[in-house]
């Protein structure tokens, strides 16, 4: 017999998520997968792919563009006193206000921590959508709230609410909160940045 | 010239003077400025190029050029919402944002020009595709397989005749979706005398068929020592279900995982063949996780949301 190695698959029917020698790796994408699964069958929520930091009683969402480093800027926001609301998802719902959603520090789902902790539904102030680019320096364009309503769309996780739903939340979304766009540097060297704008 | 607008297959909300209109025919999304969605309001089939001109000149304080009406339905026509293609009568009746411009249309009013900015975006609504295409507007290969989309995602259709071997391989060859790409693979498994019997195979099995009102999914997760669908030869040493629902109106999490995760990781090769079946339930407002053997609950779990 050849010599054997010890497989994990992971399957969503006949669709093969994943396969890999270590357990914890596939129960990750288990994790991410069911994540995924109520993001897009949520009637009542339209999820938008992004990382959520409260701030006194505001919510920040940190689009989830590839290569954003949107962890390392959570991180950094947390470290100014922010605390974190969701890492993969910003749930809204049908008055623009974002739930907490599956969020620890450490990017991890953690139940016990999280009630210990008041989520009640924020109000959106800042949207972030911030591309890291070595030795960049945070100069943010404002956009306007169609321009807003516009971006988020097209990282909306598509679910059951439908596209009236989705526009509708957007709107009240785009039209209370500022959102910013441009390249960053450090994830330290932007925090306070965004922080202050909101203290403004 | 009289331009209609297209409305079929359209979602449109007004956002701060901005129009959004969403595609779905195309799954694409519009932001049309203040200007344009001036124009592509007033596309009735009746309303002429001269008439538009006139509009944006007492709504929005525009010079009166009908070059910036042609400006804004040739983006129009590009972003797919007029009935019919237009063409401007000549070159004259074009006219670049630098041109603009240099006319003098500056600063606020610079803002005014015509503008549409597009993008592809997931399926917004909900239902079936128009294609056999994914989330993304990929197709579906089939890949020797019967590729079809299933909630949005490219899924393998079954084929009871197996999907063909190639050459070389012996053994049982399926259909299967192979996650990176788009659609399906011929997946052969290994024949039966290279088996591994230690594999452990974690099943997750989206039950939407049977979907409650108000619950959002059912995962059951199944655990085999064994490996038990392709080599049919080999008996399964250790056999655990965990199964589970979660409702849209907690947001449940996969808190209950680690029950799960560590009745799976306990197995190993040469277990005694035993079956038990964990159960986790988990709605309403707190969710409340049973498990249970098929003989007694052992566990609860109350985890606030």
């Amino acid at each position: 017999m050849t010599s054997l190695r010890q497989y994990n698959l992971l399957y969503n029917d006949t669709h093969l998520l994943a396969r890999d020698l270590s357990i914890d790796r596939v129960f990750d994408v288990l994790g991410a997968s069911l994540l995924e699964h109520v993001a897009r069958h949520a009637r009542r929520r339209l999820f938008v792919r992004a990382a959520v930091v409260a701030w006194q009683d505001r919510a920040i969402i940190l689009v989830a563009r590839p290569s954003a480093g949107t962890t390392h800027l959570v991180a950094g926001l947390c470290s100014e006193g922010a605390r974190p609301y969701s890492d993969m998802f910003a749930a809204l719902d049908s008055k623009g206000r974002v739930h907490a959603y599956a969020a620890t520090p450490n990017g991890a789902p953690n139940a016990r921590s999280d009630a210990k902790r008041s989520h009640t539904p924020l109000p959106v102030s800042l949207i972030v959508d911030a591309t890291y680019r070595k030795g960049a320096r945070w100069r943010p364009r404002t956009l306007g709230p169609g321009q807003t309503a516009f971006a988020l769309l097209q990282y909306v996780v598509p679910g059951r609410a439908g596209a009236a739903f989705a526009l509708r939340t957007l709107r009240r979304v785009a039209e209370r909160a500022v959102m910013l766009e441009g390249n960053r540097g450090e994830a330290r060297d932007m925090t306070r940045c965004i922080l202050d704008q909101l203290d403004t | 010239m009289t331009p209609r607008a297209r409305k079929q297959n359209l979602r449109v909300e007004s956002v701060a003077g901005d129009l959004i209109v969403y595609d779905r025919a195309r799954n694409r999304v519009h932001r049309l400025n203040p200007t344009t969605a001036l124009v592509w309001r007033h596309c009735d089939g009746h309303t002429s190029t001269t008439d538009l001109t006139l509009l944006l000149t007492s709504e929005l304080g525009l010079p009166a050029d009908e070059r910036l009406v042609w400006m804004a339905l040739r983006q129009l026509d590009k972003a797919g919402l007029l009935i019919e293609h237009v063409q401007p009568p000549g070159e004259a009746a074009r006219m670049s944002r630098r041109e603009a411009i240099a006319l003098g249309i500056t600063g606020a009013v610079a803002l005014l020009l015509p503008a549409c900015d597009s993008a592809t975006t997931p399926t917004l609504a909900g239902g079936p595709t128009l294609a056999a295409v994914d989330v993304q507007g990929d197709p579906c290969k089939s890949g020797g397989c019967v590729a079809e989309v299933v909630k949005g995602h490219c899924a393998c259709k079954p084929k009871p005749e197996g999907c063909g071997k190639r050459k070389g391989e012996s053994g049982d060859c399926r259909c299967f979706a192979v996650p990176g790409a788009i659609g399906c693979n011929c997946i052969c498994a290994p024949p039966d005398d290279q088996c591994d019997p230690t594999i452990t195979v974690i099943g997750v099995i989206a039950g939407l068929d049977e979907l409650k009102q108000g619950t959002v999914g059912l995962y059951r997760v199944v655990g085999f020592a064994g490996n038990c669908g392709t080599c049919q030869h080999v008996r399964c040493k250790r056999m655990i279900s965990c199964e589970w629902e979660v409702s849209d109106k907690t947001l449940a999490r996969v808190n209950a995982l680690p029950d799960c995760k560590a009745q799976l990781g306990a197995i190993r090769p040469g277990n005694v063949v035993l079956t038990a079946t964990l159960t986790l339930k988990c709605t309403g407002s707190l969710l409340t996780c049973s498990a249970s053997t098929s003989q007694a609950i052992i566990k609860t779990v109350n985890i606030n949301v």
